[in-house]
């Protein structure tokens, strides 16, 4: 028999994905770091266009990581909660200790490549795909959501493919996020338009 | 017969019934929950998971409010403390019996 807690996890888990909003806000907030790339590529230093480049890494970014769960809890009041539940989760607001050492591993694993190898830029994007794109994959098979498997693959694929394909490095990030965000953009797009679809607001919640 | 095994006859029957722990499962992970979203997850009808909650409030386990949100009726629950430890002992009473 399966732990009740964990098929509550995984239950809930899946829950807080089954609008798609999350990876429509991810998407979003990957994407400004293609913004801020071309930005700071196609203007000169001094310039308004670099202030302005500049601004999205150093404030829009952190600012859109900041609000995004509470701007996707509040488009989720609005069309998730009334068509299929309410529900607040649980914060225990402990520090993500295995988030914190898988980053700090694979932060020392990257720098030993780069000590080691002469192509350390192609392993740059080989990691930028395959690491997000297997916890993506994993986090799907465990919630049991096959679209976010189908992300996980493609984004560690697309990674391997920037890296074959030989970019500088600004050049194949700035590929690679775009791809990355334009993958969870259109995922979560997807979602959400026959999430909507299949749940209409039932007649008591109008 | 292993005393942690002989303690599985003292479990919680409240929490037992399979319905009733799955909606004290849900909870424990949660904060609150609405009666839409319980339904939805536990696949109760709707006069099983009224029963179901009364039966947990009862106990001093869930603990009910009946809100509105604009003008629609909506119905959260939430494990009270209680029923937060009473789900601990529960699944520390089976993990001690079954391994």
């Amino acid at each position: 028999m399966q732990d009740p807690l964990l098929d509550a996890h995984i239950r809930n888990a899946r829950y807080w994905n089954v609008d798609g909003l999350s990876e429509i806000a991810i998407g979003l907030q990957v994407l400004l770091v293609p913004l801020y790339l071309y930005g700071v590529t196609q203007t000169s230093r001094g310039s308004l266009g670099r202030v302005l480049a500049v601004l999205v890494l150093v404030v829009g970014l952190p600012a859109a990581m900041f609000l995004s769960g509470r701007v996707v809890v509040a488009i989720r009041r609005r069309f998730t909660y009334p068509r299929t539940g309410f529900v607040e989760y649980r914060r225990d607001g402990r520090p993500p200790a295995f988030g914190l050492g898988l980053a700090l591993a694979l932060l020392v694993l990257f720098l030993v490549v780069k000590s080691t190898t002469a192509n350390w830029v192609a392993w740059l994007f080989v990691f930028q795909g395959v690491v997000p794109g297997a916890l993506t994959f994993y986090f799907g098979h465990l919630v049991r959501l096959a679209r976010l498997q189908v992300v996980g693959a493609l984004c560690a694929v697309f990674g391997v493919a920037v890296a074959l394909a030989g970019a500088g490095l600004v050049q194949g990030m700035t590929t690679f996020w775009l791809g990355f965000g334009a993958l969870y953009l259109l995922s979560g797009g997807v979602t959400f338009w026959r999430y909507v679809r299949a749940h209409p607001v039932p007649a008591e919640a109008q | 017969m292993k005393k942690a095994v002989r303690q599985l006859s003292d479990v919680d029957r409240v929490i037992h019934s399979p319905a009733r722990l799955v909606l004290v499962a849900l909870l424990y992970t949660l904060q609150e929950a609405d009666f839409v979203y319980l339904q939805r997850e536990s696949q109760l009808t709707r006069g099983n998971l009224s029963s179901h909650l009364m039966r947990l409030e009862e106990a001093g386990y869930v603990r009910i409010d009946k809100t509105f949100r604009g003008k629609v009726p909506m119905t959260v629950c939430s494990l009270t403390r209680s029923g937060r430890q009473a789900f601990e002992t529960y699944r520390q009473t089976f993990k001690r019996a079954l391994g």
